[in-house]
């Protein structure tokens, strides 16, 4: 079967705002501060030369969620597929149930290898009954060897290893539709607002029901400018927000518009460093990212959203046996958000000697209070200020820390008196043992904002 | 990136202002900017024996901590307690108000390990 995924890259890709952000997008914000110029600081994203922040800091950015914030994702992947057997198909790859979504609706999956591990997490889109569109990870898009963060890298692309569970004779087609389309996220209380100042308010309404809303995890189509445009209402960030997939012949001139008026209404553009904060720093358990909670060498078992990901009534699907295992064996590790005085990528988690688990990701975050930031005991200066920082990050621990109520449900505490855990973070040599000093911090489900991404638009609508 | 001519550095970033037998460190223009905004710094005690290479602290910014690598040996005579309350003050100023520790070094011939600035310049454009 020839490959579909594309070579790996000889140099780092831009996607196609990369020009916008550094020769629109920098100057204006830099005569809005009142500053010169800066480099963007920029990172390798799935082999996408991307911007972790721009002129504004991190802190600033991850708070613009707060009312708006705008993100360039053109780095992720559209993949079509279409014909007759494409649910049966991507039903077999996928663990979950493709087949039963509506036509206009979104749904999260993931995509696993046979030892059950995560090669990818994604967004499917039901375009018609023959037709599906899936949202991959940045670098999932590439077949091949290369060189990637200095490392000898071999990658198998989504697409192909889709591909490669169909059956001869069976009638499916599949394409990267990436180069049409370009992807800018719109996530925060504002975010009602500036889409429809730009696309009018129909491209917002439930597309079987106009008087109402558009349903959380749906998604419209619509035709401006002699363009074809999708709009979901989904995002990484836990909060109200579109994902926008911008037809590249107009997506200039939109993004232009996306961002100005994220500007005037108090937003930013907000880089991978921000996103980060945010998708870690809603609801009680945060949103996994693929390479740091998820990777193809440990299963989702239990991870946030797993229920919704994966459907175990399904007879077969890639991974499906493995899972099965890992569940009779009564499989009990958890993700957990941690709250801690500095930055802990990297080390274990102790409590009185006992190794608890291993941290996945950590990141300062200007959205935590100072009484969240006070039950840390720190006594770093700038934990314990009214303006000051603590990290929050993710943690997978062998098992879950919680106490279960009668329902089997975790208990949590309540908003006065939430359960917090108070555990110590260590570096760890060689040999796994725990060296040098501790950083403390707590294991919570108390949330550090809340998940807005659900609640009726009508919070917003009039805003 | 500003790079001062009057300064010796290290692979790692850190600048090195001699004077006699004491010896100032702090990171490098360079340096503060690929951290972004540095929160907080957590430096060693006054008093405290130190060794060339070796980790004496840490460093910590919004994304990421890094650890401080003493460039020199010898003993802390002071370490810049402005930064326990303005940590920024790395950001805003490496090579001044920025300063960490003063080195009181017990081996001068160390100073023949770290790089001019004409040498770092070469490292940070690569």
């Amino acid at each position: 079967m020839s490959k579909l995924g594309f070579d790996f890259p000889a140099d780092i890709r831009a996607t196609f705002l990369y020009d916008l952000e550094e020769n629109w997008y920098n100057p204006l914000l830099a005569a809005k501060l009142g500053t010169s110029p800066q480099a963007t600081k920029r990172s390798n994203f799935g082999e996408y030369n991307m911007a972790v922040n721009y002129q504004t800091s991190v802190l600033e950015e991850a708070a613009a969620v707060n009312k708006v914030a705008v993100y360039n994702i053109d780095h992720m992947a559209q993949l079509r597929f279409w014909g007759k057997d494409v649910a049966v198909v991507l039903n077999r790859a996928l663990a979950g149930n493709l087949a039963e979504m509506k036509i206009g609706s979104c749904k999260y999956t993931l995509l696993l290898n046979e030892q059950g591990g995560v090669q990818d997490d994604l967004i499917a889109m039901r375009i018609s009954e023959q037709e599906y569109i899936l949202v991959i990870n940045a670098g999932h898009d590439i077949t091949g060897k290369g060189i990637s963060h200095g490392e000898e890298t071999e990658l198998i692309a989504d697409i192909d290893r889709i591909m490669a569970v169909k059956l001869d004779g069976e009638e499916v087609c599949a394409e990267d539709i990436s180069h049409t389309l370009v992807k800018v996220d719109v996530q925060g209380p504002y975010s009602f607002k500036l889409i429809k100042s730009i696309f009018g308010e129909a491209v917002l309404k439930n597309r079987s029901n106009p008087d109402k809303n558009m349903n959380f995890f749906s998604f419209n189509e619509f035709d401006r400018n002699g363009a074809h445009y999708y709009i979901s209402r989904t995002g990484y960030t836990n909060r109200w927000g579109w994902e926008i997939y911008l037809p590249v012949k107009n997506a200039a001139e939109d993004f232009k518009a996306i961002v100005t008026t994220a500007l005037d209404l108090g937003g930013l553009l907000v880089g991978l460093g921000g996103r980060d904060e945010n998708r870690i720093s809603a609801g009680a358990y945060g949103l996994p990212l693929m390479g740091q909670e998820y990777d193809p060498h440990h299963n989702p078992v239990n991870a946030p959203l797993f229920e919704a990901a994966v459907d175990m009534n399904k007879d077969y699907f890639v991974g499906k046996a493995a899972l099965q295992k890992e569940i009779d064996a009564g499989c009990n590790k958890k993700m957990c958000i941690i709250i801690t005085e500095g930055i802990v990528t990297g080390r274990a988690v102790y409590n009185n000697g006992k190794r608890l688990g291993s941290v996945t990701s950590s990141i300062n975050s200007p959205n935590l209070t100072i009484e969240k930031r006070l039950a840390i005991g720190s006594k770093r200066k700038n934990v314990n200020e009214p303006a000051g920082t603590a990290a929050i990050g993710l943690a997978w621990l062998y098992n879950n820390p919680f106490e279960l109520d009668a329902e089997g449900k975790d208990v949590i505490g309540t908003e006065d008196e939430p359960v917090r855990i108070h555990v110590e973070f260590y570096r760890e040599d060689a040999e796994g043992k725990p060296i040098g000093t501790a950083v403390i911090g707590y294991i919570t489900a108390e949330g550090i904002s809340p998940a807005t991404a659900p609640k009726a638009l009508k919070n917003i609508e009039n805003l | 990136m500003l790079v001062h001519d009057d300064l010796l550095y290290t692979e790692s970033h850190e600048w090195i202002r001699v004077d006699g037998d004491l010896a100032t460190i702090g990171i490098s223009d360079f340096a503060q900017h690929e951290l972004g905004d540095i929160v907080f710094v957590e430096l060693p005690e006054v008093g405290t024996k130190v060794s060339s290479g070796e980790p004496c602290g840490s460093i910590e910014a919004v994304k990421a901590v890094e650890d401080l690598f003493s460039p020199l040996s010898g003993k802390v005579e002071e370490k810049n307690t402005d930064l326990e309350d303005s940590p920024d003050l790395m950001n805003k100023s490496p090579y001044e108000d920025g300063w960490l520790i003063k080195i009181r070094m017990s081996n001068q011939d160390e100073l023949e390990n770290l790089l001019s600035a004409v040498e770092y310049k070469k490292i940070i454009e690569d």
